[in-house]
């Protein structure tokens, strides 16, 4: 297992195509360049090709804002709870890291691991601390807020229903971040938010190594989930 | 961590983004695997003039992983758990490549054919070695990519790939006894970093 190192925010992204942020942000911002791009793809076949594509990374898309809206219902789509747009899918992040801290802390502390697989609880935490700091930092240099922890609970009776457990939150922290990544307008948040997603899947994927499940349970293609239903997902675990 | 496998790739193809695909492979089999990750979004930095580049670098890197697979469950005695891995893995490998190739050929573009590869294949351990540092490779490419990605829908559709690779990696390491997260943050690099990186690639190109 590799040493926590510490890890401010600035010293993780990657800086890179800064020329080209300007064009991506306009046509993330803007439907009608973005309308215009799939026209110059080929009008409404290509679109149409585009959809079965996406369909089969399993992704149900509305058009939605950077603002985290539906642009024709205008309805959040989750994140907006937490703040506008980018500072408040990464408190929405944050508070998700904060969950999944939490409960690798409660694990280790519930004294029911041992040996390699309360290793992996300490590594894992300790990752999930370090994404938890660099989230930190981002929200506080975007001039926002810091929230509240979340108090949560979890059923820490065995090492089995341990492990079911920490796959199902590495699954859905997995599936949380790939959601965001086309809302996000902040290339720096952008750049972040990926190196934290992959960091989930492989926390995800050896977990269910050890649990005997499949790593790839969503086949070739990973599926993104919306916030809405992310927050759905972890109800049960919060207390209020 | 030296990867003595690594030097026997071997890629028959004449883009520039397989040819430095190739060199980043060598450097991190010298280096180790977090050194690959500059070398490769320099192929990616260099390249990167659209959408198009990115997802043609990506496919040759998938087409690669792909005949990796394929040539390890021809030739090599794997474990049944090892096989099961490989034969899943190589499996959605192929349709990262057919979902790329078809995309590219959407945005108007050919896909390229296939690089032939040729791979130090001996045993389990040299398969396993070979196919985490491809796995953590394929990761480093897409996060360095993908912000310079123009099109949202496209970017899901990397970020949806990548982090299969994550758990490919995760997986294979776990099994070959190492550790499967070793940082916290899979990084992309700084210009800076990729551009002295890639330099002496770009040049011999």
């Amino acid at each position: 297992m590799s040493a926590a190192r510490p890890c401010t925010f600035p010293a993780v992204p990657t800086d890179a195509p800064v020329q080209q942020m300007s064009a991506m942000e306009d046509l993330a911002r803007d439907p009608a360049s973005r309308r215009r791009f799939l026209a110059r793809l080929g009008g409404a076949g290509a679109a149409g090709s585009f959809a079965l594509f996406l369909a089969a990374c399993g992704t149900k898309k509305t058009t939605i804002t950077p603002g985290g809206s539906d642009s024709k219902t205008g309805a959040g789509t989750g994140t907006d709870r937490y703040g506008k747009g980018d500072l408040g899918i990464a408190i929405y992040a944050l508070t998700l890291e904060y969950i999944e801290t939490d409960f690798y802390a409660q694990v280790v502390g519930s004294g029911k691991l041992t040996g390699s697989a309360l290793d992996l609880a300490k590594h894992f935490g300790d990752q999930e601390a370090q994404h938890v700091a660099a989230l930190e930092a981002y929200v506080t240099q975007a001039g926002g807020t810091v929230p509240a922890k979340p108090k949560a609970t979890f059923t820490l009776t065995s090492p089995a229903v341990i492990l079911q457990q920490a796959v199902t939150f590495e699954n859905l922290g997995a599936s949380a971040y790939l959601g965001q990544a086309d809302r996000i307008v902040d290339k720096q948040l952008l750049a972040a938010a990926l190196t934290i997603h992959s960091v989930e899947a492989r926390h995800a994927a050896a977990l269910s190594v050890a649990a005997g499940l499949d790593p790839t349970p969503d086949g070739a293609f990973a599926v993104p989930q919306t916030a809405t239903n992310v927050i759905q997902a972890i109800q049960p675990n919060l207390v209020s | 961590m030296i990867v003595p496998e690594l030097h026997t790739v071997e890629i028959e193809g004449t883009t520039r983004a397989q040819f430095i695909l190739r060199g980043a492979l060598a450097t991190g089999a010298l280096y180790g695997v977090g050194a690959v990750a500059p070398y490769v979004s320099g192929a990616f930095g260099a390249t990167a003039t659209g959408d198009v580049q990115v997802l043609s670098f990506a496919l040759a890197l998938e087409q690669l992983e792909t005949a990796f697979y394929k040539a390890a469950l021809a030739r090599v005695a794997l474990s049944d758990p090892i096989k099961k891995l490989a034969t899943a893995f190589g499996a959605q490998e192929a349709e990262h490549a057919k979902a790329l190739s078809d995309l590219i050929t959407q945005l108007g573009a050919k896909p390229a054919p296939a690089p032939t590869a040729k791979f130090g294949l001996t045993d389990q351990a040299s398969f396993l070695k070979l196919a985490v540092t491809l796995e953590d490779t394929g990761i480093g490419a897409y996060n360095g990519a993908a912000p310079s990605i123009k099109t949202p829908d496209i970017l899901t559709a990397l970020g949806s790939i990548v982090q299969t690779e994550a758990r490919h990696s995760a997986a294979l390491r776990t099994v070959a006894g190492q550790d499967p997260a070793p940082q916290a943050f899979d990084k992309g690099l700084t210009p800076t970093q990729v551009n002295s990186a890639v330099q002496p690639f770009v040049q011999q190109a």
